[in-house]
């Protein structure tokens, strides 16, 4: 198993600036090897979820175990890494010292780390590993965090909205890339988006979320044999309720 | 951690400032002015162009208190960044919990502050050996402890008011002429309190307890104050009362008391800043 999480719950008071908002999960699962997608509306608490496994929220109930460790021991997230929806790298780095600097924190292995990158560039298109962040474009920002994201030989991977400012060809390579590395390695992907043509072929399982609950969840087959695709599954859920509303 | 802070810190350009201006200062006494020996083995005037001799102590303590300026101002906005859901996110997602990332923010701080005090020190050195045929190694010393404790302290400071607004100037500002002036009034509140006739046990106790919960860079101060020694003949600035310290007296009369209450006085800022780094959520 690489995450667990049962009764899960995080709760944040109603401030002036922001609304209250309720997370209660009461079992989520990714397994070895799987590729697990959260969807749901802006808002609804994927992220949130995320940032509870990786400890950057700490949770009001409930447990985490994290590739075989609490998920607040920090052993936990040396197997794996994470893309934030929203990043900010040091402006002043170029993507190389950038990546290297990453590569530190990670604590990862650097042997052959610039052969690494050079491989991983190619596969990404990167033409621009000695240019500053601050002179990339957005498109081009999200493709060196997917570069940094995917460098280490890690067991897990957790992608929060991983195609946002990317091209349609530069989508496709990527998407191309996280196949591969899948079936190559065996890794674990879990992956949050709202745009389901992303995930269409590729997902294992689907988790639906909606004002922090877990709405329903199912493995490919069964929303091929009940749904016949992501999108009626999705839709299913959402519009329906959407209606009721 | 520590290593990533100092890269972050090496390309901050407020900071390289610190080491330019020194560059740029030595180089103007070193084409146009002169350095003139005291007639002792560590203090001297110095002059550029036409200016009256300024006695090396306006001069040290000057520069120190512009570099540390430079230093406060510069060194938080790391910290601000590595703080922000952007980053922290990227950064707490590795291996790496919140205390080392606590203290590998003061150690990488320390280092950064300590090298470019060092390169201060040679730059000086060169230009004091050149022009005044003078090696004043305790002067040295003491500006290499000097700097660096008291950005330490003051960074202290900055680092609490940081978690608790978020804001890298606010942070600054308060700790600059907040947090800093209030340690100058505790430190000598027994005189203040005479002059104001609130010299009362009990305002005197409260003044000296709240004296150690307010790092204290009035003692870092004291502790070091100034390198001039005594006045330079033929000099009118009474020099030798106005700044006493580690050259004068030489290192063997440090003061390892005040060193320690120092130390302690910055304690509750430290460990009130570790507790909300434990807590804070990204």
């Amino acid at each position: 198993m690489i995450l667990k999480a049962t009764n899960v719950s995080k709760t944040f008071s109603k401030t002036r600036k922001k609304e209250g908002f309720s997370l209660d999960i009461n079992s989520f699962e990714v397994q070895e090897g799987n590729f697990t997608a959260i969807l749901g509306p802006n808002g609804s608490g994927k992220s949130t979820l995320i940032k509870l496994m990786l400890d950057l929220l700490y949770l009001d109930n409930g447990s985490i175990q994290l590739l075989d460790h609490d998920h607040k021991d920090k052993e936990a997230r040396r197997g794996l890494s994470y893309l934030p929806e929203n990043f900010s790298f040091p402006e002043k780095f170029k993507v190389r010292q950038m990546l290297h600097t990453f590569a530190d924190i990670s604590q990862a292995d650097k042997t052959n780390l610039d052969a690494r990158i050079n491989e991983l560039a190619k596969a990404f298109n990167v033409d621009y590993l000695d240019k500053k962040i601050k002179d990339l474009s957005k498109g081009m920002r999200q493709t060196v965090a997917l570069l940094h994201t995917f460098l280490g030989d890690y067991k897990f991977h957790i992608l929060d909205e991983p195609f946002n400012g990317l091209d349609a060809v530069q989508k496709k390579t990527i998407m191309e890339y996280i196949f591969d590395l899948q079936k190559r390695k065996n890794v674990a992907i879990l992956i949050t988006t709202h745009i389901l043509s992303d995930i269409e072929k590729t997902c294992d399982k689907l988790y639906l979320i909606r004002d922090g609950s877990i709405i329903d969840s199912a493995s490919k087959d069964e929303i091929e044999q009940q749904h016949g695709g992501v999108e009626s599954y999705y839709l299913n859920h959402f519009e329906s309720k959407n209606a009721l509303q | 951690m520590t290593t990533f802070n100092i890269r972050l810190l090496f390309r901050n350009k407020i900071l390289w400032a610190w080491p330019v201006l020194a560059v740029l200062l030595a180089l103007l006494v070193g084409w146009y002015g002169d350095i003139e020996s005291a007639g002792n083995s560590y203090s001297f005037l110095i002059s550029a162009g036409d200016s009256p001799a300024i006695p090396s102590a306006f001069l040290i303590n000057g520069l120190l208190g512009f570099f540390i300026l430079i230093a406060i101002i510069g060194i938080p906005s790391h910290l601000s960044k590595n703080l922000e859901p952007e980053r922290a996110s990227l950064i707490f997602s590795k291996p790496v919990n919140r205390t080392e990332f606590f203290f590998s923010e003061f150690a990488a701080v320390i280092t950064v502050t300590f090298f470019y005090t060092l390169i201060t020190d040679i730059i000086l050195a060169v230009l004091l050996a050149a022009k005044a045929g003078i090696f004043p190694y305790e002067l040295y010393l003491a500006i290499l402890l000097y700097i660096p404790l008291y950005v330490f302290v003051i960074y202290v400071s900055i680092v609490l008011l940081l978690l608790l607004t978020g804001s890298h100037l606010a942070s600054v500002l308060i700790a600059y002429l907040l947090i800093a002036p209030i340690s100058g009034f505790l430190f000598q509140a027994e005189t203040f309190l005479n002059l104001m006739g609130w010299n009362s046990d009990l305002m005197v106790r409260f003044t000296d307890g709240l004296s150690y919960l307010i790092p204290s860079t009035a003692g870092v101060d004291k502790l070091l104050a100034g390198f001039g020694g005594p006045p330079p003949e033929g000099s009118n600035v009474d020099v030798d009362q106005m700044m006493s310290g580690i050259l004068y007296d030489g290192f063997a009369a440090f003061d390892w008391q005040l060193f320690g209450f120092v130390l302690v006085s910055c304690l509750p800022f430290f460990l009130l800043s570790y507790y909300l780094m434990r807590r804070k959520q990204f």
